[in-house]
């Protein structure tokens, strides 16, 4: 039996060959092509100030990290489903690998792809924006950070919700979490509903307008309690989509 | 398996606690918060090629009233200085509605030509997609005085618009003074609200001031000063506080006087904010002298001098 690190590689690797041959990503690239052209457009026209240079740039990286946390939760939901479906999640744990490999794995792979998609679309959108006004490196790091903890958490999300409901309404539930699990947190905050603090906030972690507002980097506090809260929320979807992965009959 | 599941339940309650640690959005000042920022996006033609596609979603909704209050004819937009201080505001939409007439009309006559943003047909390059556009959409020639509707329309717009951006204190500002029109207690109510998402926002106070005396003048009857009666009385006493707070606020969110040129130089203090500052401290100064302590008046004058030297109310 080979070593858990050698499992989780290939597995990683195998879901990540997946993810290349089909065609998703490839979509939401065409999709950051209409924003490069206009605001390509606009820094060859000279068009704009600063102010619209800066409102462009948020458009940009609010796209990327709304197209890369799409993107993973749509990988991770299928996941499972597709290998059942198929059948060849059988070949692949009777070669032996364990569950707990296979969920690792697949998770990286979920994890990794939507970070690679992540760094492109922002690249893209830092690369293509017309100038704009001043904003903080740090916050800049930290809004990275967060972002690729989000993914880790929106990956461990997919592959719970992909193990106890139906694929399509695992990701109808998974994408309205996303969109909207902070403004039902706010709802609930004027309400002062206490079980609001129950709710995912993915939105929470998406710092991208106090980014292009100008606004100074979190204090060391803030952010280690959003690494903590992502983290947190990421091992708990974990810790339940592994406890339902081995108690699942296959 | 047992402790798997006490390892996530702890990892929600952990979770559970750290969310009420969180709240990245509270901040005040921002360029997507600074409405002549705002503005400058909106005429700008990346916003119009843009369209709707805006991720501010209050911005957008701002932007939709100023349709609604065309009955969905669409102008450029036009903000000034003058309009985007809290006073402005409340006196915009007192001279807006005071043109009326009618009280029954929903609508009146603006005699102001203003830039329409679908062109007329003799500057429309787009020949007869341009005149399918007019007929399709509403539009009014720009030479027909514009008519604006009473505002009514306009409200649950601003609600989401706060819904959206509980930090937007101009869409609490605007919505507050519309409301105040049609149903005062809703706009205390709308300007409360305010004040809980963003309890130092100096404007909310200050307008929350401007609601409590205007609510004193209501109940000091015609022909009486706003104070003559007890019940008037009352607002004004809770009126003098709000503007006091709104001093105090304003504070410590101005900057420190430059040594050279004018604090509206600053990028970060815009003229009218320095408007809104001016009206904080000059009502608190007037209501401390004829509501409250002279000598706290005399007081609060001597605070404020060097922060505004040349302003004849604090001599």
């Amino acid at each position: 039996m080979s070593s858990v690190p050698h499992q989780v590689g290939c597995v990683m690797k195998g879901s990540l060959l997946e993810l290349w041959r089909r065609q998703d990503v490839w979509i939401l690239f065409l999709l950051m092509g209409v924003y490069t052209m206009v605001a390509l457009g606009a820094r060859i026209t000279g068009d704009g100030t600063l102010a619209s240079g800066t409102f462009m740039l948020n458009l940009g990286i609010s796209l990327a990290g709304y197209f890369a946390n799409g993107f993973t939760a749509l990988i991770a939901i299928r996941q499972f489903p597709d290998e059942i479906e198929n059948r060849t999640i059988y070949p692949l744990l009777a070669k032996p690998l364990t569950r707990d490999s296979l969920l690792i794995g697949k998770w990286c792979a979920c994890f990794v792809g939507g970070s690679l998609a992540f760094l492109a679309f922002h690249l893209i959108a830092l690369v293509v924006s017309p100038a704009s006004e001043p904003i903080s490196g740090t916050l800049h790091l930290q809004y990275l950070l967060l972002q690729f903890l989000s993914l880790g958490w929106i990956a461990a999300a997919g592959l719970l919700l992909s193990l106890i409901l139906p694929r399509s309404l695992g990701l109808g539930i998974l994408l309205l979490m996303y969109a909207g699990g902070e403004s039902l947190f706010q709802w609930g905050e004027s309400r002062e509903v206490a079980l609001r603090y129950l709710l995912p906030r993915f939105g929470s972690l998406n710092v991208a307008t106090r980014l292009t507002d100008g606004i100074p980097a979190l204090k060391a506090a803030e952010v280690g309690s959003m690494i903590l809260y992502a983290v947190a929320w990421a091992l708990f979807c974990f810790l339940l989509a592994r406890h339902s992965l081995l108690r699942r009959s296959l | 398996m047992k402790v798997v599941t006490m390892s996530a339940l702890g990892c929600l309650l952990a979770a559970a606690f750290l969310s009420t640690q969180i709240n990245p959005d509270a901040y005040r000042e921002g360029y997507s918060r600074d409405p002549l920022l705002r503005a400058e996006v909106n005429q700008s033609s990346l916003a119009r090629i843009l369209g709707e596609f805006r991720t501010g979603a209050s911005d957008m909704l701002f932007i939709k009233t100023e349709r609604y209050l065309h009955s969905g004819v669409g102008y450029v937009p036009h903000l000034t200085e003058d309009l985007l201080t809290v006073q402005g505001t409340d006196k915009g939409v007192d001279e807006h509605l005071a043109e009326m007439g009618d009280a029954e009309e929903d609508v009146f006559e603006h005699e102001e030509e203003a830039e329409v943003l679908v062109p007329r047909a003799e500057s429309d390059y787009r020949g007869w997609i341009g005149d399918m556009h007019r007929e399709i959409k509403p539009w009014l020639d720009p030479s027909i005085p514009h008519r604006h509707t009473d505002g009514k329309e306009l409200i649950p717009w601003f609600k989401m618009m706060t819904l959206s951006d509980p930090g937007y204190i101009r869409g609490y500002v605007v919505g507050a003074f519309w409301l105040k029109r049609h149903q005062p207690e809703a706009a205390m109510a709308f300007i409360e609200e305010g004040l809980k998402e963003n309890p130092e926002a100096f404007q909310l106070h200050l307008s929350k001031g401007m609601l409590l005396l205007s609510e004193a003048r209501k109940r000091a009857g015609k022909g009486k000063l706003p104070g003559d009666t007890p019940e008037s009385l009352e607002k004004v006493l809770l009126a003098k506080d709000a503007v006091q707070l709104a001093a105090t606020y304003m504070l410590s969110s101005r900057p420190p006087l430059p040594e050279q040129g004018d604090i509206t130089d600053d990028p970060g203090w815009g003229k009218y904010e320095e408007s809104d500052a001016m009206a904080a401290v000059n009502l608190s100064v007037m209501l401390e002298s004829d509501f409250g302590d002279p000598e706290t008046a005399q007081i609060l004058r001597e605070q404020f001098r060097p922060l505004m030297p040349d302003n004849p109310r604090l001599q």
